[in-house]
């Protein structure tokens, strides 16, 4: 029961989950260390609790006393068990205060639109799990946690619209510096979005120039939120201006989402979809086909990598919508190499589709050089190492190979070869 | 400090700033300006080249940022150093940091304009409003309902 608590609960909201994690690491980090006898910072493990524990423990024993299990040594191997039962029983407890932790995150969540903020500590709702001595302890976690959660406010305040409303009288500033504007072209567009709301002067500049806009690039954090009418209206401020547009893993946007923004942005050149999931293949190839027998001039730089079911007949249609041969393919081609952030970069060289013909499993998917020297050197076909991400396995830090080196697996299942890990050790 | 001439074989350029103080550049350092150099193509900077719109402090930065970013092109370290260094300016002194970026536009130095203006940029990167008017020092000149109408329109994108 404990193995299948899934740690989703931690997430309050869907929208606030990259504070979750982050609290959402510290905890998990922090209840295993408890679990395994390590430091308790935050004395969480209680004196009572142990001992709440062990009583368990003994008392489970009991009833199979008739048992002929009973009849065998309580403790052949010398294992301690009553020890075990106590360490298991408050590492499943751990669990439990980790649903009373959800609590107090989404009342750390509620202070965030709250307007006392959070010294507003009400003590409502921390009875859930009963004893006085959890109180006492999630008191003392209180305390203890006080600059954690300040940290975390922080974040909340800077991303969120809370209590703008105070800021709305003015204060002690001035009209902003002309020169400041320069720098809104170098901004990415959710700072764009953030400079418009800093004063007139900067909306009136983001409103009224479609230059701002006319490259559009959405990844973390706007992607998991953005959906086809906000898409439609954010790459409309670009007055028909847009070249480039690069949507990595906007789990959101829909076909015909795209089919909107194409017909209105007829100077489109460059269009990433890398890993926007709900787009298929078949709808994207109507889609181009569409777009490129009408507008001028057309796509021509196609990024699709993580898009599932492109088979050899979808390639040699879009190959031929870009307008773009095999040879002309290859030779435009940069080394590409492995990385955890690949579908970031994937737009950086000037080939017109990124995702290629795996040589080892003949599946169109995209295909990672290896940037290991004497990996590089093998000229024969057949040896080398090249080959989509499921037939060669990479570090996610180099994109090295890691099929005849040491390597670690992280707790997001990728895979580190030995130099980056101890290299990350060491930073941390 | 005004004068930087320390090769002989380099042309050294005069300039004038709207303060009226005279600055004796190299050449190589005055090319990088686009408007010093399109006025010396022109043929209309024989003697002292004026800066109407730049100020004596400014243009010693803009002079001093303008050899570190020629020292930098093949040295991770100084790039380093000069980034910090604006950042340091950026945060300590936004109003000198603003009228930088305004004489290395006037004197069209691109190298420089684009990354005077990336570290403000990444300086901004992930702040809130509010948060960018206190550090920028800029007031708040909306009145509620355009804040509200704003607001409504970016919702999606800070919810």
């Amino acid at each position: 029961m404990a193995l299948n608590y899934s740690p989703c609960a931690m997430y309050p909201t869907e929208g606030d989950w990259a504070y979750s994690i982050r609290i959402g690491d510290r905890f998990v980090g922090d209840r295993m260390g408890n679990g395994f006898g390590m430091e308790d910072p935050y004395g969480f493990l209680g004196r009572d609790r142990v001992d709440e524990g062990g009583g368990g423990g003994g008392g489970s024993r009991e009833p199979i006393a008739n048992d002929i299990l009973d009849l065998l040594p309580s403790d052949p191997f010398g294992m301690d068990l009553s020890a075990t039962f106590t360490a298991i029983a408050g590492w499943l407890e751990d669990f439990e205060v980790e649903s009373g932790l959800n609590l107090i995150w989404n009342r750390a969540m509620a202070f965030g639109s709250s307007d006392n903020g959070v010294g507003e500590s009400s003590n409502t709702g921390w009875g859930l799990n009963g004893s006085g001595s959890f109180e006492e302890e999630m008191e003392m976690w209180d305390e203890s946690c006080d600059g954690e959660f300040e940290s975390v406010w922080d974040v909340e305040e800077i991303l969120s619209f809370g209590d703008e409303a105070e800021s709305c009288s003015g204060g002690d500033g001035e009209a902003p510096h002309d020169a400041l504007l320069l720098s809104l072209g170098y901004l990415e567009v959710q700072d764009l979005l953030s400079a418009e709301r800093v004063c007139r002067s900067f909306r009136d500049a983001v409103q009224s120039d479609s230059l701002f806009w006319r490259s559009i690039h959405i990844d973390q954090p706007l992607n998991e939120r953005i959906t086809d009418h906000e898409l439609l209206k954010l790459t409309g401020r670009a007055q028909g201006c847009l070249q480039s547009l690069c949507l990595v893993e906007c789990s959101r946007i829909t076909d015909d989402g795209l089919r909107r923004v194409l017909e209105s942005n007829p100077k489109l050149t460059k269009l990433s979809v890398p890993g926007c999931t709900r787009l298929s293949i078949g709808g994207l190839v109507n889609n181009l086909k569409a777009f490129n027998s009408t507008g001028l001039p057309g796509i021509k730089c196609l990024r699709i990598g993580g898009l599932y079911g492109i088979t050899q007949e979808h390639f040699e249609e879009l190959i031929s919508l870009l307008n773009a041969d095999k040879r002309q393919q290859t030779d435009a081609r940069k080394p590409r190499f492995f990385h955890s952030s690949h579908l970031l970069h994937s737009n950086d060289d000037e080939c017109p589709i990124d995702i290629e013909m795996c040589p080892k499993c003949q599946r169109l998917r995209l295909v990672y050089d290896c940037p290991v020297q004497s990996c590089q050197g093998k000229r024969n076909s057949a040896q080398q190492c090249r080959a989509c991400s499921f037939c060669i396995a990479r570090c996610v830090q180099c994109g090295r190979c890691i099929d005849d080196t040491e390597y670690e697996e992280t707790f997001c299942l990728d895979l580190l070869c030995w130099g980056c890990w101890k290299e990350l050790f060491q930073c941390q | 400090m005004a004068s930087t001439s320390n090769s002989t074989s380099s042309k050294i350029i005069t300039l004038r700033s709207s303060d009226g103080e005279v600055f004796e550049v190299e050449e190589s350092v005055a090319l990088e300006s686009n408007l010093i150099r399109r006025m010396m193509e022109d043929d209309c900077a024989n003697n002292i080249i004026p800066l109407p719109n730049v100020t004596a402090p400014i243009f010693y930065l803009v002079i001093e940022h303008c050899k570190k970013h020629a020292e930098m092109k093949d040295n991770k370290e100084k790039k380093k150093e000069l980034r910090s260094q604006g950042e340091e300016l950026l945060k300590s002194d936004p109003h000198t940091y603003s009228n930088l970026m305004e004489a290395v536009n006037y004197l069209d130095i691109k190298s420089l304009m684009d990354l005077t203006a990336q570290w403000l940029a990444d300086f901004l990167k992930g702040k809130s409003p509010r948060l960018i008017r206190e550090l920028l020092k800029i007031k708040n000149d909306f009145t509620p309902e355009e804040e509200a109408e704003i607001l409504e329109r970016n919702r999606w994108a800070f919810d």
